[in-house]
C-alpha cells in the first residue's frame, strides 16, 4: 500500500471515529412496561404514589447484563417497579457497565435529566464517588461490597441478606439427611463470609433443635463465576462429602444443575429461580430468597423527593423495613420466596412433609420477629471465629474460639459490612 | 479415585475432539485460534435449539453445522481473500465471546432436558472421542486423501502441480475442522455441564489450541495429552485433596500452557528436528497464491 493510501486510511478511520463518538451516548435505555410484580404479602398500607410533584429520574447502571441473571435482573425489576409505583418517577439504565464506563455513562444519563445515578456493584459503582462534588444536586449510589466511603450525596446500600439466609439455614438443617450440607462459594470476602455466617447460624440452631449433627461444606471456586469449578466442587461435595443439601455464594447454575442430576436439595439465593426464570422447579429448589432493591432504593427516592441535601448514607435495611407496590402489596427488603409464594409457603411442597413441625414454627416464628425488627441472627447469636475467613488490613483473622461478638450485643453496621472478616465456629473449609 | 478418573476423561473429551478439529485445518495449513470462539457458537447455538426442541439429536447436529460455518468464514478470510489467519482467528474469538453472550442471555440457567447416560459415569462421548482419534489418524496416515491433505499443508505449490486443488482440500478441512470445534461446544453444553452462562467455556478452546502444538499434530498423542490436560485440570480443583502440599491450584493450572511451551521449545532445537524430523505442518499459517 503507498504511504499516501495509508494516510487517507487512517484519516478515514480518525474521522469514522469521531462519527462513532457522535452518535453513541444520545439517548439512555428506557425501560419498557414493568411485568406484573410477584405476588407476596397482602397490602397493609405504605407510599402513596406522588403524581404532580416533579419528575424524578432513577438511572441504574448493571455491571452485567439484565436477562437471565439474579443480581442485574433484581435490580431491573426495582426501577421498574418503582417506575410503576410512582407516576413521577422514570427509570432509565445501562447494562454491561464498566469501571472506566461508569462516570461517561453517569454523566450522559445525568445530561438527560437522571437525579440518581446507582452502580450496581462496587468496583463499577465507586468511580462515581469521584463526581459526586461536580453534581451536588444528584444522589449517587453504590452498593457495598466492603468499602464504606460516602460523601454528602455518594451513597452506600446493601440489604441484610443474611435475615432470609438465616431462615433457609434452618430448613437446610432441618433437610438434610446425611448431615452434611455443602457451600459452593466464590472466595473469602466480607460479603460471602457475612452471608455465609448467616446461613450457619441457621443450620446450626436446626441441629441443636432437632439434637443432630450436621456438617457444613465451604469450597471456594476462586470467583464469583466460574461454571466449570463451580460444578466440580459441587460434583466433588455431593461424591465425597455425601452432601445432601446444597447451596451457593456463586453466580453459574451449575451448582443447580448437579443437584437436579444427583436428586438432591438445593437452596437458592438473591432472587426467586424457580418463579422468575423457570430454571428448575421446586422438586429441587426446597427454597430460596430474593431480594428486593426496590425497597432501598424507594427510601433513597423518598429522601431525594423531599429535597434533602444530606440523606443517611449508609442503608442497611432488613425484613423490618418494606415498601408498598401499586397493586398495594407490601414487599420486605428479602424474604424467603420460591415458585412465587413467600414465607414458610415458599418452602417446596415435597420438602416441607420432611420438616419437622418445630423448625417450621420456628422459620416463621423468626420471620415474624425480623418483620416486626424485634429480633436479629447475628444480635441474638454469639459470633466465634473459625480461625478461618479473610486477613484485611489491620485487621488478622480472630484466632479458631474468639468470642467476636457476644451473644445479645447489637452488632453495629460497620462491623458487618466491612469487618466481618472470619467463618463461624463449625464451618468445615475445604482447600 | 475412579471418580476423579472420570471427570478427568470426560473434560479431556472436550479437549480432545475440539483439538482434533484444529489438527485437521492445520495439517492442511490453516490456523485457527479461534477455537474457543467456534465452540462457544456451537455449544450455544446447540444449548437453544435442544432447550426449544426438547431433542438432543437436533442440538448436536445445530451445533456441528454452526461449527461448519464458522469454518467456512475462517475459511474465507484465511484462503479466498489470504487473509492473516491469527488475526481472522482472534476475530472470530471476540465474535463468539460477544454475539454468544448476546444470542444465549435468555436461555440462561439449566438446559432442564434428562441427562445423556453415561456409563459409570463416564460419558459416550469419551468413546466417541477416541473412535474419533484413531480414524482421524488412519485418514491422515493411512489413506490416500489424507495424504493429499497433509500435502497441501507441507508444500501447497507441489500439492497444486501434483493435481491436488489447493483452495478446495482447505475449504474442505477447515469446515471439517470448524463442526469439531462446533461438536466440542455441544459435548460442553449438551452433556458436560448443560448450564447455559455468558462465555461458559472459560478458556477452554485454547487449552485445545495449546493441545495441538503439544501432540506434535498427532491424533494419538493429542489423545494422550488431553487426558493429562484433563487429569491436571482436575488436581487444579482439588490439590490439596489429590496432591497435598505441592502447588497452589492456580499453579497446577498453568501446567497444560506450561508443558506446550516446554514442547514447543524442545520442537524448535536442532537435536529435535534431526531426531524427530520437522513435525510441523510446513506451511502453517501462510496464506496459499497460486
Amino acid at each position: 500500500m503507498k504511504r499516501n493510501n495509508l494516510y487517507t486510511l487512517a484519516v478515514l478511520l480518525v474521522v469514522f471515529s469521531m462519527v462513532l463518538a457522535a452518535c453513541g451516548g444520545k439517548s439512555a435505555t428506557q425501560a419498557p412496561a414493568t411485568d406484573e410484580p410477584a405476588a407476596t404479602q397482602p397490602a397493609s398500607g405504605g407510599e402513596q404514589p406522588s403524581a404532580g410533584e416533579p419528575k424524578v429520574v432513577l438511572a441504574i447502571e448493571h455491571f452485567s447484563v439484565i436477562a437471565g441473571t439474579t443480581w442485574s435482573g433484581a435490580h431491573d425489576r426495582a426501577g421498574k417497579r418503582l417506575a410503576e409505583t410512582y407516576d413521577n418517577v422514570e427509570y432509565i439504565y445501562r447494562e454491561s457497565v464498566a469501571p472506566d464506563q461508569s462516570v461517561p455513562f453517569a454523566e450522559e444519563m445525568i445530561a438527560q435529566g437522571a437525579n440518581i445515578v446507582v452502580g450496581n456493584a462496587e468496583f463499577m459503582g465507586m468511580p462515581l464517588k469521584d463526581i459526586a462534588a461536580k453534581y451536588p444536586d444528584v444522589y449517587f449510589v453504590s452498593i457495598i461490597a466492603s468499602d464504606l466511603s460516602t460523601e454528602p450525596n455518594f451513597i452506600r446500600y446493601f440489604p441484610r441478606q443474611y435475615q432470609a439466609l438465616y431462615l433457609e439455614g434452618l430448613i437446610a438443617g432441618a433437610l438434610t439427611q446425611t448431615g452434611n450440607i455443602g457451600i459452593v462459594s466464590a472466595f473469602p470476602n466480607v460479603q460471602v463470609l457475612r452471608r455465609t455466617a448467616g446461613f450457619v447460624l441457621g443450620v446450626q440452631d436446626a441441629a441443636k433443635l432437632l439434637n443432630k449433627e450436621v456438617n457444613v461444606y465451604v469450597k471456594y471456586a476462586g470467583d464469583w463465576y466460574l461454571p466449570q469449578e463451580e460444578r466440580d466442587i459441587a460434583t466433588t461435595l455431593v461424591d465425597q462429602y455425601k452432601v445432601d443439601v446444597l447451596t451457593q455464594q456463586t453466580d453459574s447454575g451449575s451448582a443447580l444443575d448437579v443437584a437436579q442430576e444427583k436428586g438432591i436439595w438445593f437452596v437458592g439465593k438473591d432472587m426467586d429461580i424457580v418463579g422468575e426464570y423457570g430454571w428448575s422447579s421446586t422438586d429441587t429448589v426446597a427454597v430460596s430468597f430474593d431480594t428486593r432493591w426496590e425497597v432501598g432504593y424507594n427510601l433513597i427516592l423518598q429522601e431525594f423527593m423531599k429535597g434533602n441535601k444530606t440523606p443517611p448514607t449508609i442503608l442497611y435495611p432488613g425484613m423490618e423495613t418494606t415498601m408498598t407496590l401499586k397493586d398495594g402489596t407490601v414487599i420486605p427488603t428479602v424474604d424467603l420466596m420460591n415458585d412465587g409464594k413467600v414465607g414458610v409457603d415458599a418452602i417446596s411442597p415435597k420438602a416441607l412433609p420432611l420438616i419437622p413441625q418445630s423448625i417450621i414454627d420456628l422459620v416463621k416464628q423468626r420471620r415474624e420477629q425480623m418483620m416486626k425488627g424485634e429480633w436479629d441472627p447475628f444480635t441474638d447469636h454469639e459470633l466465634v471465629s473459625n480461625g478461618t475467613g479473610l486477613e484485611l488490613p489491620g485487621l488478622p483473622i480472630p484466632p479458631e474460639g474468639t468470642v467476636v461478638k457476644p451473644a445479645g450485643q447489637e452488632a453495629t453496621v460497620e462491623f458487618l459490612l466491612s469487618q466481618f472478616n472470619f467463618d463461624l465456629l463449625g464451618t468445615t473449609i475445604l482447600k | 479415585m475412579w471418580e476423579f478418573w472420570v471427570r478427568s476423561l470426560n473434560a479431556s473429551t472436550i479437549f480432545t475432539v475440539a483439538a482434533l478439529g484444529e489438527i485437521i485445518g492445520q495439517r492442511a495449513g490453516i490456523m485457527n485460534v479461534g477455537v474457543e470462539g467456534a465452540m462457544l457458537f456451537g455449544a450455544t447455538i446447540s444449548f437453544i435449539v435442544a432447550k426449544v426442541t426438547g431433542n438432543y439429536l437436533l442440538g448436536f447436529l445445530a451445533g456441528i453445522a454452526v461449527g461448519a460455518l464458522i469454518g467456512l468464514l475462517h475459511a474465507f478470510f484465511s484462503v479466498t481473500l489470504g487473509g492473516d489467519q491469527v488475526v481472522n482467528g482472534m476475530g472470530i474469538w471476540i465474535l463468539g465471546f460477544g454475539l454468544t453472550a448476546y444470542i444465549g442471555y435468555p436461555y440462561t440457567g439449566p438446559l432442564g432436558l434428562p441427562r445423556l447416560p453415561a456409563i459409570a459415569g463416564l460419558s459416550p462421548f469419551f468413546l466417541a472421542s477416541l473412535a474419533l482419534a484413531a480414524g482421524i489418524w488412519f485418514f491422515l496416515f493411512k489413506t490416500h486423501p489424507g495424504l493429499k491433505l497433509r500435502s497441501v499443508g507441507e508444500n501447497p505449490s507441489v500439492a497444486e502441480v501434483s493435481g491436488i486443488n489447493v483452495v478446495r482440500t482447505r475449504y474442505a478441512s477447515v469446515m471439517f475442522s470448524g463442526a469439531l470445534m462446533g461438536f466440542a461446544g455441544s459435548i460442553y453444553a449438551l452433556d458436560y455441564n448443560p448450564v447455559w452462562n455468558y462465555n461458559f467455556l472459560m478458556g477452554w478452546g485454547f487449552i485445545a489450541l495449546a493441545l495441538v502444538f503439544f501432540s506434535m499434530w498427532n491424533p494419538f498423542l493429542l489423545l494422550g495429552g488431553s487426558i493429562l490436560f484433563g487429569a491436571l485440570w482436575q488436581v487444579s480443583l482439588n490439590p490439596e485433596a489429590l496432591l497435598p502440599n505441592i502447588f497452589s491450584r492456580y499453579i497446577w493450572r498453568t501446567f497444560p500452557f506450561v508443558i506446550t511451551i516446554i514442547v514447543l521449545v524442545l520442537m524448535s532445537t536442532k537435536w529435535f528436528s534431526s531426531r524427530w524430523g520437522a513435525a510441523r505442518p510446513e506451511a502453517l499459517g501462510l496464506p496459499y497464491e497460486k
